[in-house]
């Protein structure tokens, strides 16, 4: 998107009294819910996460070493990286779903998988489906920064920009996140002049229909600025270290945007896992951390919905201390101050076998429970979130039988092999 | 890398050449090749040669006469499964050197998960000459000019003579290995099948495909030296 559509899509949709540049002001434009989406890619492993195995040296470096894994309520963590103070602090915003079944050991096809719900080709990334509903008629309805990105024809993915060109899109004068092409006190000395002369103009009532239509038409351009000025006004003098999260929020906050898709990498470890998830895990951990007090002090937090999911889980240690692919894997969801927080539903065996898991108790169910995989969760989260699509072609084909309680308070699986 | 150090290489790398084309001069048999492989158009692929641990400056047309063209069906395997899929790919074969085009007369293995010359896989001792593993259960067996190592994946560790384990050009797509052990009486029967196989899980596909029987246990895996 360059600045001359964005200046359209501003210019049609902003009203004139929508935003008021106060540091946690929320836009008119779009005051609903958030969605967020963090794809931690390279597979991350289950293990090194909320569904800890502590016993089996085979498994863990950490389990060799005789490190038990983590408390936090109800959810056990895996000691490693900054776990433990993460999820102590977030542990009651928290549904995590462990022994979810990514029906793959491809990257590619567990990215799309756990965007879209599908294995199968054609489905929207829920960040779509999401824009699609709560989005249309915003300037960057999905912004995107990694992860999964084809659109499925309902709404294309806008890339996060970085902070110069944010700056630049919505400031004409913005040379960059921090710099300005003419001090902006001059600028608006030009424009005032400028609009004067022009009243005086109109005044005259001596135009030509023609000088008169002009004229009109410098006005409209005029209140458009005044509405970009407004938006620009979230912009803050700097951008944060996540810059890529803090420009989303800073979207989000300014009403331009509905959902943000990041992407934090580094999780691929099939030699020396434990190295390499030292950086990769705090960097992961770090940036939700970063997203729910970036969004506090902007006022937003109360309307985000986070999801963080990888393409699959990993294998116990192979010979070079790392681990390999594994289908079966974990999500976590989040809120701000849900219901459904401190809950563990879904399950996994000793070294990660698949278990099926009762639908509505969340309970192991060998004989009629179901295996967890990505469309069940979709399916809960299209429902949760209000955007169940009547569209065929974008059914997730999931049974009356298959529909997980997964929002449920009371239904929770716990860590039934330990 | 410091200046001296790429001074080195390029110079072991000078070496290379030169006893490359001195042995393809003198019709020696098929040289090792370790680096990484990118696509090229229609269907072209491009080798770049590791020079200890740095990446060579030569890139070279790759010709794949590898029996069923493995190389380029390994590649192509390794690449649905590896993250960033476009990106170069880190292979090892035995081949010819003819300058511009690199022949390929053996696959070895394709490892989607290497991003460096530095960063390669050392896991298969120098002069190796049968190196195979498998998952579900895990082992690993590994015959060098020292004997033969059998690991099971309860830990348990046998170990053969060397001599069976003998190199047997022109035995056919399909070698047989039979050994016994002194160290528990135990006798070992591996079959390779010069085939590409794919471990998925492992981002890695390799030139042969493994079956191992020992005692009562039998494993399938795959190979890359054989």
């Amino acid at each position: 998107m360059d600045r001359r559509d964005f200046l359209k899509m501003v210019g049609t949709v902003v009203p004139a009294w929508s935003l008021i540049p106060i540091a946690n002001a929320q836009s008119s434009l779009y005051s609903g819910r958030i969605l967020i989406n963090i794809h931690a890619s390279g597979g991350l492993d289950a293990s090194s996460w909320t569904d800890p195995r502590e016993t089996n040296p085979a498994m863990n470096n950490y389990a060799a070493a005789g490190t038990p894994a983590g408390l936090a309520g109800d959810i056990r963590f895996a000691p490693m990286g900054s776990n433990a103070t993460f999820f102590s602090k977030y542990y009651n915003q928290m549904l995590v779903i462990n022994g979810v079944n990514s029906e793959t050991n491809s990257h590619t096809d567990g990215t799309r998988t756990h965007a879209t719900g599908r294995l199968d080709m054609g489905y929207p990334n829920v960040a779509e489906l999401f824009a699609a509903q709560y989005g249309r008629g915003l300037p960057m309805p999905w912004l995107n920064s990694g992860g999964f990105s084809t659109s499925a024809g309902l709404m294309p993915a806008t890339p996060v920009p970085d902070s110069n060109t944010f700056r630049a899109l919505v400031a004409p004068n913005a040379a960059s996140a921090t710099n300005d092409f003419m001090k902006q006190a001059d600028l608006n000395k030009a424009f005032a002049t400028r609009a004067q002369r022009m009243a005086a103009l109109q005044a005259t009532g001596t135009m030509l229909p023609k000088q008169s239509l002009l004229a009109d038409q410098f006005s409209a351009t005029t209140d458009a600025r005044a509405l970009m000025e407004r938006v620009a006004s979230f912009i803050p003098a700097t951008f944060d270290t996540f810059t890529q999260a803090h420009v989303g929020l800073v979207a989000a906050q300014a009403g331009i945007t509905s959902t943000i898709q990041l992407a934090s990498g580094g999780f691929d470890g099939h030699s020396q896992l434990a190295n390499a998830y030292a950086t990769a895990l705090p960097r992961l951990t770090d940036m939700v951390d970063y997203i729910w007090q970036k969004s506090a002090a902007l006022g937003l937090s109360n309307r985000i919905f986070l999801r963080i999911y990888s393409e699959f889980g990993r294998t116990p240690l192979n010979a070079g201390n790392g681990k390999d692919h594994w289908s079966v894997g974990s999500q976590v969801l989040m809120e701000a101050n849900p219901a459904w927080g401190n809950r563990v539903f879904g399950a996994s065996g000793p070294k990660h076998e698949q278990l099926k898991i009762n639908t509505a108790t969340g309970a192991v169910d060998p004989v009629n429970g179901v295996v967890i995989k990505p469309r069940h969760i979709h399916d809960a989260m299209r429902k949760y979130l209000g955007i169940t699509t009547t569209d065929p072609k974008f059914n997730l084909k999931v049974p009356a039988t298959e529909n997980f309680d997964f929002f449920n308070p009371v239904a929770k699986t716990g860590y039934p092999n330990l | 890398m410091n200046v001296v150090d790429r001074g080195l290489t390029n110079y072991a790398g000078r070496c290379l050449a030169g006893v490359l084309a001195a042995g393809l001069a003198g019709g020696a048999a098929a040289a090792d090749f370790r680096g990484f492989v990118t696509d090229g158009p229609a269907g072209l692929l491009v080798f770049q040669s590791c020079q200890g641990a740095s990446l060579g400056p030569r890139a070279s047309k790759l010709s794949d006469k590898s029996p069923d063209t493995a190389l380029t069906a390994g590649v192509a395997a390794v690449r649905q499964v590896m993250e960033n899929a476009g990106r170069p790919l880190y292979v090892e074969f035995a081949g010819d050197d003819a300058g511009s085009v690199v022949t390929v007369r053996r696959f070895r293995r394709a490892v989607g998960h290497i991003l460096s010359c530095a960063g390669a896989p050392r896991d298969i001792p120098a002069g190796a000459r049968l190196h195979a593993s498998g998952v579900d259960p895990n082992w690993r067996f590994v015959a060098t000019p020292e004997g033969g190592r059998l690991e099971l994946a309860d830990g348990k560790v046998v170990r053969f003579p060397a001599s069976p384990f003998s190199a047997r050009d022109g035995a056919g797509r399909t070698q047989r290995f039979d050994a016994w052990s002194a160290q528990d009486g135990g006798t070992v029967r591996i079959e390779v099948t010069e085939e590409m196989c794919i471990d998925e899980r492992a981002e890695t596909a390799t030139g042969a495909r493994v079956a191992l029987r020992y005692s009562s246990t039998s494993v399938e895996g795959c190979a890359a030296r054989f």
